[in-house]
């Protein structure tokens, strides 16, 4: 069974009006157990719309989301379980802290779900754990910390609800290359530890290429391609030619191509690494 | 003299103990295409700041043109002539039509009713949003919004525009938008640009890269220049364009930075190897 499944969502802003827009058009996506699954896309293309309906901020206005199985809006009153099942984290998160120790703010999540103290304390203190924020940071301001701890202390409250699906709308936009890469590099081992599954928005196909099992490529509110990286990023032209790019290591060696080498294609340095290797060392082919 | 001239510069923040821009000794001249690279708090932002008086040296000085950021009856000439664009698109628009908005800088300068319609008018037609001058800015993209904003400073006809992370809540289109807008106005009008960026693919299409770290220029240069050691660069928690990246795990020392010459370094490498046999 899969985990979160669209059926033919669809979703029109400002409906009945002259600005009626149609955001999303008959999507339908399976999301499965354990898998990380980048969705890219440039603006306006729908991903932000329709990452609001994986947890019910959005209600379709045709179709149905199925989470294990069962349309989350079967029963209205059990919507907000299923937002702590599915934890969505904004852009920017850092921008919706507020609370005035970190402790509090992370405690806000697993606090509304109705659960003891001791209970609480483990969660923030263990979701502080998986963004390796120090244990003095408990009783600080969020507001004295630099950019990059402040997002880690959002990213925190959202995994102290304990989802099972992480849903990450460009959780690095903005932070400086090392930031970045420390980020990156915690989600994936909150990832490992917890065995969750994690969606998450990007724009940059080089993050992409090294983290995503899964890429669902969107286009004027629909999916127009879904794979592994290596099928997805097999179509340079069509991603090329909506508006997207592919990795920088991928174009070099499409351009070596051209110039008469017969290399297979490649979407992370590593991998462009063992291959150029395995050539220089004296084999025919990589 | 120099454009702009930073001498012992410092700046300490009220909050802080340590100097944000620690002894700072550089200048700019007309019409240079600079980025500032260095991780977050290395003080890139400050360090713009100073350079158009949002903020005063706590020590040294900075001379634009001659005429030092803290002398206070020049203040609005100075404002004139180094203009600055922020991250958020969404921070820097002040009125509910486009055109209107890229007119709310040159009409606070005084200028006169004729002049002004002309001025926005080849501002917005500069950055290729004249079709769009009178649409409400919240309608339009991030890219097209950051437009916007240059134009309202291109309206005001400074000689420096100082983009500070403007890219970083763009998407790739937005982003080269940008990007190719700011490089006509340098190439075509001689304007100064100061290009603070964390993309490194950015900052390598400079004519000179400066590396702040601790509030220090440790690095000053072209691309090739600044680039050229990779561990000094990850040192300072920065990225490299991912052909270099290859270069080093393959143990080669070429400090590659476009696809074009990583693309032509691997040709030289390989030679006959892995070519298609006919």
């Amino acid at each position: 069974m899969e985990k979160l499944e669209l059926k033919n969502v669809s979703y029109v802003y400002s409906k009945g009006t002259p600005f009626e827009y149609l955001a999303l058009d008959d999507i339908n996506l399976s999301i499965k157990q354990g898998e990380t699954l980048a969705v890219i896309g440039h603006t306006g293309s729908g991903k932000s719309t329709m990452i609001q309906h994986l947890n019910g901020l959005f209600k379709a206005q045709s179709g149905c989301v199925l989470f294990e199985g069962r349309d989350i809006w079967e029963n209205k009153k059990d919507i907000k379980s299923i937002r702590f099942k599915i934890g969505l984290c904004f852009q920017y998160p850092e921008y919706q802290l507020f609370e005035e120790t970190v402790y509090k703010d992370i405690a806000f999540g697993p606090k509304n779900m109705g659960l003891e103290e001791k209970e609480i304390d483990r969660r923030v203190r263990q979701a502080m754990q998986y963004m390796e924020l120090p244990e003095r940071y408990i009783t600080r301001s969020p507001f004295d910390l630099s950019g990059g701890q402040k997002r880690k202390v959002a990213l925190a409250g959202i995994l102290a609800m304990e989802p099972e699906i992480l849903v990450l709308d460009e959780p690095t936009a903005g932070l400086d290359p090392s930031a970045k890469k420390n980020l990156f590099g915690l989600i994936q081992k909150y990832k490992e530890q917890s065995g969750s599954t994690v969606v998450f928005v990007s724009h940059s196909m080089e993050d992409v290429a090294n983290l995503a099992d899964r890429i669902v490529v969107m286009q004027n509110s629909k999916i127009v391609m879904e794979g592994t990286p290596d099928e997805v990023f097999a179509h340079a032209d069509k991603l090329l030619e909506i508006g997207l790019s592919i990795p920088a290591i991928t174009s070099i060696f499409l351009q070596l191509n051209q110039k008469g080498y017969a290399l297979p294609p490649v979407y992370t340095v590593d991998d462009a690494a063992k291959c150029l290797e395995a050539l220089i060392g004296g084999n025919a082919s990589c | 003299m120099s454009f702009i001239e930073c001498k012992n510069l410092y700046y300490q923040y009220n909050s802080s103990k340590r100097n944000a821009i620690n002894n700072v000794d550089l200048n700019i001249e007309q019409g240079e295409f600079i980025a500032v690279i260095g991780h977050n708090g290395s003080g890139k932002s400050t360090f713009a700041k100073l350079l158009n008086g949002l903020l005063q040296p706590s020590g040294g000085s900075v001379l634009v043109g001659g005429i030092s950021t803290a002398d206070e009856a020049k203040r609005i000439e100075l404002l004139q002539s180094v203009g600055m664009i922020f991250q958020n698109p969404d921070n820097q628009i002040v009125a509910s039509i486009v055109e209107e908005d890229v007119a709310f800088g040159p009409e606070n300068l005084g200028v006169p009713q004729e002049e002004l319609r002309s001025r926005v008018d080849d501002a917005l037609k500069t950055v290729g949003m004249y079709e769009q001058r009178l649409k409400a800015p919240h309608n339009l993209s991030g890219g097209q919004k950051q437009r916007v904003a240059i134009a309202g400073i291109i309206a005001m006809q400074p000689k420096c525009i100082i983009m500070d992370e403007a890219t970083a809540m763009l998407d790739p289109i937005g982003r080269k938008e940008v990007m190719e807008a700011v490089r006509k106005l340098n190439r075509e009008f001689g304007i100064t640009i100061i290009y603070i960026t964390h993309f490194m693919n950015e900052a390598v299409d400079a004519d000179r890269v400066i590396l702040l770290d601790s509030g220090e220029v440790v690095k000053d240069g072209t691309p090739h220049e600044v680039f050229a050691d990779y561990d000094t660069m990850m040192a300072y928690g920065l990225d490299v364009p991912q052909g270099y990246q290859l270069m080093h795990q393959l143990g080669i020392d070429a400090c590659v930075l476009t696809e074009k010459e990583c693309v032509a370094q691997l040709e030289n490498l390989l030679g006959e190897n892995g070519k298609t046999r006919t």
